[in-house]
């Protein structure tokens, strides 16, 4: 019911022409719609790619009013479906109040947008930009919701250097709202957990810098959100082991009378290969899956030079994870040894990505990316064996995207996009409708986008 | 690796138009004529820098000296919107669009009116408080203040 609401509101406003912005007693209201479809050669990217997909759209509604010279009011109601992400729930993107009381110092009060990088605040607005994908890399469609906004408040501003240019400050401290069916419910489904009952987010620290420096059109910039989450999950695990090895180990269900060492890891082409033989002991874990001290820091530049934009974010996650007993609050024991189940765990994940585009005329635009992300910094080959499992990542290690986008605007309303991605690597990706995967594989995009 | 090579080649042509083709999406300052900011008679000032004035059009300074607001407007597609630009916001058309549509979208500000003829533009910033505007330099001030901009 709601996709077909949707349609028909993106049909009634294609039909509309050119619609504008519009004005109520001094509530300003604008929109915006975008469509796309997705399809993939083999895998599923966050959605049934494979097949081809028309899951894939967005819509914004805004509303907002001065109340004063230096005081304003806004808010934004956005629905959006990305396959398993979203399914067109109306949500409150942003709500806060804003009080500007100098250029260098400003406060908001309400739900914020994220300063995560130098595009996180804008992610939702396919009319501003060249691709119809950010860089999975930084901007993982996965985390989308999870980063998107804060409930709290924030102090910014610029501060005039001289001769150095500006510095844009912004910090943030709040909470984050995160659905049990959101990126990270997938995330962890990706390494075998079977249910996610509850995702509890404590308080978020969000830091941004942005110099303005004298070399017109340069900026640099830096931000770090610092959060701690805890998961109410569950696994369903089998005891048993592969006729190759005849090592005993817990395995859990991925398919239909397939079954994968948990957490998932390895190529899956091997569970297919060799016979499990299940040894009659099946345990089903509730538990609560932590990661805390999540660091999160990425350094960014953007280069503007007349209708020539490039782009380099460089991101790092530092955190520890640990899997406790929900009863006991102690690390979960194997029920056959006694032992940890899985011991604390840190990692420190690494992606960047370098992007360029260029509009050659009013109405045409091409851009180009290279993303990489990587599972592990010390792990990018994917051969780090895991002490649990007893098998290694292999491409699930890193994603590696070349992209290419064209960008045509109709008219200063409408615009169409076309995108190819060329992947290496399964970081966080879906087998195909058969089960299969495959280690280097395409992604096609296109999306027809509507502001007023 | 094809795909890779077809990635690094499409930048270095990327990179390559702007220099080879210098201002091929972006009117040169001889073909658009020259523009003049002018203001609402009441705006307590004669002359702006450079810098207050591309504050205003990003949304970083809000209020005149006098506390009063500032009302921003612009025109639609033309020589005199984008030699503007170009000369006090430093931005092309489409990034200032783009820009706008960012601030208005993350709830960070409210985007200029824009007017289809310079004419109306000039009608309005004289009889709004606070306006500021601007036009080409051929065009009648119908009673807005010029200021300088140094």
């Amino acid at each position: 019911m709601k996709k077909i609401t949707i349609f028909t509101l993106f049909v009634s406003l294609m039909l509309s022409g050119s619609p504008q912005a519009y004005e109520f007693g001094g509530v300003t209201i604008h929109g915006f719609v975008s469509q796309g479809y997705l399809k993939s050669d083999d895998n599923n990217y966050v959605a049934d790619t494979e097949d081809g997909t028309t899951e894939f759209n967005e819509i914004g509604v805004n509303f907002s009013a001065p109340m004063a010279e230096k005081l304003s009011v806004g808010m934004q109601f956005f629905s959006r479906d990305m396959g398993d992400f979203g399914n067109n729930d109306l949500i409150v993107d942003w709500a806060f109040i804003d009080y500007s009381w100098e250029k260098w110092l400003g406060f908001r009060i309400g739900k914020i947008k994220v300063p995560y990088g130098f595009y996180n605040e804008t992610r939702d607005i396919d009319a501003s930009r060249t691709f119809i994908l950010l860089p999975t890399s930084i901007y993982a469609e996965m985390s989308r919701e999870s980063y998107s906004s804060l409930n709290g408040a924030s102090i910014y501003g610029d501060i005039p250097l001289s001769m150095l240019g500006t510095l844009n400050y912004q910090f943030q401290f709040g909470r984050i709202d995160i659905d049990n069916d959101s990126g990270i419910a997938y995330r962890l489904s990706t390494a075998g957990f079977s249910t996610i009952n509850e995702v509890d987010v404590d308080d978020v620290y969000v830091s941004s810098l942005i110099w303005e420096t004298p070399l017109e059109g340069l900026r640099v910039g830096w931000s770090n959100m610092l959060l701690e989450i805890d998961v109410d999950a569950g696994i369903n695990m089998v005891y048993g082991y592969y006729i190759n090895t005849a090592t005993p180990m817990w395995v859990v269900p991925i398919g239909p009378g397939v079954w994968a060492p948990f957490p998932i890891g390895v190529d899956p082409p091997d569970y297919y290969i060799h016979t499990f033989v299940d040894m009659d002991v099946e345990v089903d874990l509730e538990m609560l899956y932590r990661v805390s001290d999540l660091d999160v820091d990425i350094f960014s530049v953007e280069y503007i030079y007349d209708d020539l934009i490039i782009a380099f974010e460089y991101m790092t996650e530092k955190l520890e994870t640990v899997i406790l007993d929900k009863d006991t609050m102690d690390l979960y024991e194997n029920p056959l040894t006694g032992e940890p189940l899985l011991p604390s765990n840190e990692l420190e994940t690494k992606s960047y990505y370098i992007s360029a585009s260029y509009r050659f005329c009013d109405w045409f635009e091409l851009g180009a990316y290279y993303s990489v992300a990587y599972y592990n910094k010390d792990d990018k080959d994917g051969e780090l064996i895991d002490p649990l499992s007893g098998v290694a990542k292999g491409a699930r290690a890193w994603l590696k995207d070349d992209c290419v986008t064209a960008r045509f605007d109709i008219n200063e309303n409408w615009a169409l996009k076309l995108e190819h991605h060329s992947m290496d690597g399964l970081f966080y990706i879906q087998p195909d409708n058969d089960g299969n995967i495959d280690k280097n594989w395409h992604l096609y995009a296109a999306k027809l986008t509507l502001r007023f | 690796m094809k795909d890779r090579l077809v990635v690094i080649l499409l930048f270095l042509v990327l990179a390559g138009t702007v220099f080879l083709f210098p201002g091929t999406a972006t009117e040169t300052a001889a073909s658009s004529g020259d523009v003049v900011v002018i203001c609402n008679p009441g705006v307590p000032t004669d002359s702006l820098s450079k810098a207050f004035l591309r504050d205003i059009y990003t949304g970083k300074q809000k209020v005149w000296s006098d506390g009063k607001k500032i009302v921003f407007v612009v025109l639609k597609r033309s020589k005199a919107h984008k030699r503007f630009l170009k000369q006090y916001v430093r931005k092309t058309e489409s990034q200032f669009q783009n820009y706008w549509v960012n601030m208005v979208f993350s709830g960070k500000g409210q985007a200029p009116q824009k007017f289809s003829s310079e004419e109306k533009l000039v009608q309005y910033v004289k009889n709004t408080e606070g306006a500021i505007g601007y036009i080409s330099s051929s065009t009648n001030r119908g009673g807005a203040k010029v200021v300088a901009v140094q």
